[in-house]
């Protein structure tokens, strides 16, 4: 499915947020959020998702929702959001209840979710007693359980180590390999962005305007580190933010 | 072999020692007999009057015949049903209001000036009122014992509820989980060590006020057994008391350990 936003503007009390974004993730690319730090990305994601409604413009969604689709968009987040009294299998297992599906059914959409991410072996496990690798794991399972037709990701790997995020990295690619899942991906790390997105929408300092929407001219299966004209882009998309990061920076705290 | 030190070459000094206290049991049993042994010592070569501080073995022996007279069933019962009563009904009204300021505004702005008013005032302030309104009988102490446990419950819980991550919250409404599935389900358990936390600070309360109740009007219970075997100069009848007081308050406290290892298995 297609999600669009048109016109979309926000304001939390005086604060204005957004300022008649409009953008429109196609239906099976992954499209790449990038800003300066508090420029609303992630009130942007939220707006996307209905978890907030905007002061002005909406929010369409569009198109016939994927085979077994029980929930249209979910959400991957930053710090996880797992209920930590729950094993790995409940959290996944969180997002199918009161959705009417029998307990057959059920498990099986668990076991499958979870033997994608590896996590079979981890079903009974806290998620005290996981990496933070493999807790994001369980947040992907998690969303992608319900067969979304748009997958919402703030900041995913964010919260991880260098070199979990390139193994995590790995995995959805392989995940939008086999689900070919719509995705929004909103982050501020620009090598992630340049590796994962097909396309990459600019967003300016707040109040939020997209700057620029630009498209990564590699597959992104054949995307190497090392690519010069990654690296380009990479550089590109740094000019457009680095004014505006600081002048963020040195802006007083709303 | 290592080298040699060169010239104005030293051992770094250790300064990081220190400040790692450890509780060993050992020492703690040693020092509680050896406590009770200058006690009994003092008592048995005369130190001290036995009409005012008796031995700790007249107060095992005063307890061994309370028990035996089967007096020490009727108070303990009396006191404990009036702990378990009162503080039952103060939990139930204290975990609901402290629900409702959780998630609701109006219970919120209503009920949190309130609570912060009426917290401070020591609730056996109020027995004389709740006498005048219920009579001496049992509903006056259960009241007063409600009243004390209701603030520090509401208070506690509503911390509790207050702070489960709104993120988590955030992660339900995006699965379309239902109001009620959300408080069942994320808010409930989120409090639970909040809640079980204030259950400590209620009990304690409890007993500190069923023993007030019980001195002011009872028959029986603790409290009227140590009030009148102090009238009598029962010494040893009094500590006694005092002793089934304190291991009363450590079965609670180990009571709910258990019930806390229990629950929150997942931390």
């Amino acid at each position: 499915m297609r999600l669009e936003a048109l016109d979309v503007s926000h304001c939390f009390a005086e604060l204005r947020v957004l300022d008649g974004v409009s953008l429109r993730v196609e239906e099976g690319e992954v499209l790449g959020i990038i800003g300066p730090s508090g420029c609303g990305k992630s009130t942007l994601l939220e707006i996307l998702g209905g978890l907030l409604a905007p002061s002005a413009g909406r929010v369409v969604l569009a198109g016939d929702p994927p085979d077994g689709c029980l929930n249209p968009l979910t959400f991957v987040f930053q710090d996880f959001a797992l209920l930590p009294w729950r094993s790995v299998e409940r959290n996944v297992s969180l997002a199918l209840e009161g959705v009417g599906l029998g307990t057959a059914e059920k498990d099986l959409r668990v076991r499958q979710a979870l033997d994608r991410t590896g996590l079979l072996d981890f079903s009974d496990a806290y998620p005290r007693q996981l990496s933070g690798g493999m807790r994001q794991r369980v947040g992907i399972a998690r969303a992608m359980v319900v067969r979304p037709a748009v997958l919402l990701m703030d900041e995913p790997l964010s919260a991880l180590d260098a070199q979990t995020r390139e193994v995590l990295k790995e995995d959805l690619l392989e995940l939008w390999r086999e689900t070919k899942c719509t995705t929004a991906y909103v982050t501020h790390n620009l090598s992630e962005v340049v590796g994962l997105a097909d396309r990459v929408a600019v967003l300016s300092r707040r109040p939020a305007r997209v700057r620029e929407v630009i498209e990564v001219p590699v597959g992104r299966d054949d995307r190497r580190r090392e690519d010069p004209v990654l690296l380009e882009l990479q550089s590109h998309l740094w000019n457009l933010l680095s004014s505006e990061a600081r002048d963020v920076l040195e802006e007083p705290r709303p | 072999m290592s080298e040699p030190a060169g010239i104005g070459e030293r051992t770094v000094p250790l300064r990081g020692g220190g400040f790692a206290p450890r509780l060993r049991p050992r020492w703690s049993w040693s020092f509680g007999l050896l406590l009770m042994a200058l006690w009994q010592l003092s008592s048995s070569l005369g130190w001290s009057n036995e009409l005012l501080l008796p031995s700790p073995a007249r107060v095992f022996g005063a307890l061994l015949d309370l028990v035996r007279d089967g007096e020490l069933w009727r108070h303990l019962t009396a006191s404990l049903q009036r702990i378990l009563g009162g503080w039952l009904l103060g939990t139930i009204a204290g975990l609901a209001l402290g629900f409702a300021m959780g998630v609701s505004s109006v219970a919120r702005s209503g009920g949190l000036p309130l609570i912060s008013a009426l917290f401070p005032v020591p609730k056996i302030a109020l027995l004389p009122l709740f006498i005048l309104w219920l009579g001496i009988g049992e509903v006056s102490k259960l009241t007063m014992i409600a009243f004390g446990v209701f603030f520090p419950t509401a208070v506690s819980s509503y911390t509790a509820f207050d702070s489960v991550p709104r993120g988590l919250i955030r992660m339900g409404q995006s699965f379309n989980l239902s109001t009620a599935a959300i408080a069942r389900k994320i808010l409930l358990p989120g409090a639970l060590p909040g809640i079980l936390a204030g259950f400590r600070i209620s009990s304690s309360i409890a007993l500190i006020l069923v023993v007030a109740a019980e001195m002011i009007g009872a028959e029986y219970g603790i409290g009227a057994l140590i009030l009148t075997a102090g009238h009598l100069m029962q010494t040893d009848r009094l500590l006694a008391g005092v002793l089934v007081l304190s291991l009363l308050g450590l079965l609670i406290g180990g009571l709910l350990s258990l019930i806390e290892a229990r629950l929150l298995r997942w931390r």
